[in-house]
């Protein structure tokens, strides 16, 4: 095990209210982050991974407890001191004014600069190097509000980087990609920790992602408890199950997927193989029936459809049979025998 | 740095050259042009009037050569120079304390007269007044310099009066907003001059109304002298808080994540811009429209968000625009109608309407 980069000991966090009064979103958590891990914050809408995050930044007061970097209590240090430990990747806009993006990234190095804010060489080499590691030197001259949203989230990253800091924190680092995007950018964080031993910390609503990619993850629940250990590890303690079930997220062990709890409809054989029938039963699935496939042994089977390659379809159903050239043909005929 | 390094991808990007990927700095052509018009502008303010001076006999009496024409030594000296350079001061002074607001405030409408600072140093002049002529009429005159001081003071006090409301304002509202609110608070402020003048004298209103509207004309040089001391040492403050403002320009959040003590840096930097919207109304009265126009135009010229290049950039179009201005208005005409803020509301008025149809009201003004 690496040494802790983030060390979070007996942290509460929340808010604190008018008249001494607080609201806690959770209480006396105890966490870590090692160098060079890729560690992902999950959890539902409104658990308060934000809070936690903007806490770990320094952004937010902890009500009680502390938060370490590299050792060094966040409390007890300068801001400039944090500054040049800590890089944050924040949700808000960034309202650029006509800014270059060298411009942008170069001002990662204000913790370092003096304070005219002139680049020294070393400065300068900083700069270069997230501009790399981004794979953003390419656009360096360019407008930052020319740049769309994926190249723009990268440029951001580079400014973090430019500071660096032995610990990145990011608040909904996927938001507004598109998939292609979203994937470019996790390989991306994840091998900039790998590669360089920072430490990074970040939330995504995009679980499936997360779990393919996070050496780690903290999962937040609605009771403010976090748990956190590997991916392959939250799944088989049954652990992300509970905490998005309340969520009506059903989260399958063996498939590695997350259902919408649907009302149980009913029982459908599907008989054949291949990439037909997978998707035939991802059709049934998604239209709520249960599906069942061949050599289940099921008797009580609502209807029985066989897939043959080509691909074409026979639905058997009570005392009807019909034949059918699309999926959507044939989940139109089922729909009216259930009379759904 | 060679080519052949330049054009292959290392693999260690700290062996790259910076110079390859950083955009070119401001060149010399640009600032070259920026200091000749401004220069240009003066010596045209000291050759144009109602009595038209060869430039040739300006620059002999500005080096103190005989030769010209007696009578124009005091046109030039005592009339033209010390209104061309307190147009100049006012109008460096007005641009800077624009850039300062629009930076602070995250709101590309700011402006010391859209935000009332003007007329609430106006209201600091009028208290100024009346407190000093209760001790008697004849103070403020005999105290000289250090009327002036006290002039400029007052109206500083008054600006940063204006300024803390605003910061207190500005997370609640949007851009729009706190520019309406400053420009109402600023009539408001108008309003308790005029209350405040009626417990005056008949002559101490009397000069106060003469500069009801902006102009450089009642500025003699030892005004002036205190005019620009001030100025001066409000630029150098600003120069201290150049970083800060770049950084300020990524937003509360991401400044604070970069060390930056974002509350205190605001009040300071929202002083410095009281004290040079003070100090300019209380020797030239209201001035419109340079604070905003300034530092737009420098942006559009100079085409960067850097304050390094910005805060020069717009001081110096601050300074070409008041002399402009004022050199429109003293243009020989056959009647005299034209007043300074009409110039400059000429073209304030359309690009302030021109920034709102390309949506920048529509920004949040804070973060």
């Amino acid at each position: 095990m690496s040494a802790a980069a983030i060390e979070i000991d007996g942290l509460t966090i929340g808010y604190r209210l008018p008249r001494r009064q607080e609201k806690q979103i959770a209480s006396d958590l105890t966490l870590s982050v090692g160098e060079g891990q890729f560690t992902v914050l999950l959890g539902p809408n409104g658990a308060g991974k934000s809070t936690l995050l903007r806490t770990v930044c320094g952004l937010q007061e902890p009500l009680a407890g502390r938060v370490l970097l590299g050792g060094k209590d966040l409390a007890e240090i300068s801001a400039r001191e944090r500054a040049r430990l800590l890089g944050v990747v924040l949700t808000e806009r960034v309202d650029t004014w006509g800014l270059t993006v060298w411009d942008l990234v170069s001002l990662g190095r204000a913790p370092h600069t003096r304070w005219s804010g002139r680049l020294a060489d070393d400065d300068e080499a900083a700069v270069v190097k997230a501009l790399s590691e981004t794979d953003t030197r390419d656009f360096a001259g360019r407008k930052v509000s020319e740049l769309s949203d994926g190249e723009k989230q990268r440029v951001l990253v580079a400014r973090a980087l430019a500071q660096e800091p032995s610990v990145l924190v990011l608040d909904e680092v996927t938001a507004f990609l598109d998939l292609a995007r979203r994937v470019e950018i996790m390989q991306l964080l994840k091998s900039l920790a790998h590669a360089s031993g920072k430490a990074l910390l970040l939330t995504t609503h995009d679980l499936d992602l997360a779990l393919r990619t996070a050496d780690r993850l903290w999962m937040i629940d609605r009771q403010g408890q976090v748990h956190q250990g590997c991916p392959e590890d939250l799944v088989l303690t049954g652990t992300l199950a509970e905490v998005f079930r309340h969520e009506g997220l059903d989260y399958d062990p063996a498939s590695g997927r997350f259902e919408l709890h649907l009302p149980e409809g009913e029982r459908v054989s599907v008989v054949g193989s291949g990439v037909a029938a997978i998707w035939t039963q991802h059709a049934l699935e998604r239209l709520g029936f249960q599906v069942h496939r061949d050599g289940d042994g099921v008797t009580d089977a609502f209807a029985t459809i066989e897939v043959d390659e080509g691909p074409s379809w026979r639905l058997r159903c009570s005392n009807t049979e019909s034949a059918h050239s699309t999926l959507e043909d044939l989940t139109h005929e089922l729909e009216r025998q259930t009379g759904r | 740095m060679s080519e052949s390094v330049l054009s292959e991808r290392s693999p260690s990007p700290t062996t790259l050259a910076p110079e390859s990927l950083k955009p070119g700095g401001v060149g010399a052509l640009p600032w070259g042009l920026m200091v000749g018009s401004v220069a240009l502008v003066f010596l045209l303010e000291l050759a144009v009037g109602v009595v038209l001076i060869p430039l040739r006999d300006v620059f002999s009496i500005l080096v103190g050569l005989d030769g010209a024409v007696d009578r124009w030594h005091r046109i030039v000296l005592d009339f033209r120079l010390p209104r061309a350079l307190t147009a100049l001061t006012a109008g460096a002074s007005l641009g800077v304390c624009g850039l300062l607001l629009q930076t602070t405030f995250r709101n590309p409408l700011a402006d010391p007269w859209f935000f009332g600072l003007v007329y609430s140093a106006r209201l600091g002049v009028a208290l100024f007044v009346v407190v000093s002529g209760s001790f008697g009429g004849t103070v403020l005159a005999s105290l000289g310099l250090l009327s002036n001081l006290g002039l400029a003071i007052a109206a500083g006090l008054g600006a940063l009066a204006m300024t803390s409301v605003l910061l207190a304002l500005a997370p609640r509202v949007g851009a729009v907003t706190l520019l309406l609110s400053g420009l109402m608070l600023g009539q408001a402020a108008n309003g308790l001059v005029s209350v405040v003048m009626h417990f005056t004298s008949e002559a101490q209103s009397r000069a106060f109304t003469q500069w009801s509207d902006g102009t450089f004309v009642h500025v003699g040089f030892s005004q002036w002298g205190v005019l620009v001391s001030i100025v001066a040492l409000a630029f150098a403050c600003s120069v201290m808080l150049t970083k800060s403002l770049n950084v300020l320009l990524l937003g509360e959040n991401y400044a604070r994540t970069l060390g930056l003590a974002v509350e205190r840096t605001r009040r300071v930097i929202v002083a410095v811009a009281a004290v040079l919207a003070g100090a300019v109304t209380a020797f030239c009265g209201p001035v419109a429209f340079l604070g905003i126009l300034a530092p737009h135009l420098a942006r559009i010229f100079f085409r960067s968000a850097d304050h390094r290049v910005l805060l020069p950039a717009s001081a110096l179009l601050g300074a070409a625009l008041a002399a402009l201005a004022d050199l429109i208005v003293h243009l020989p005409w056959s009647r005299h109608f034209l007043h300074l803020n009409a110039m400059l509301g000429l073209v304030g008025g359309p690009t302030v309407v021109l920034l709102l149809l390309r949506g920048y009201g529509s920004r949040e003004s804070s973060s």
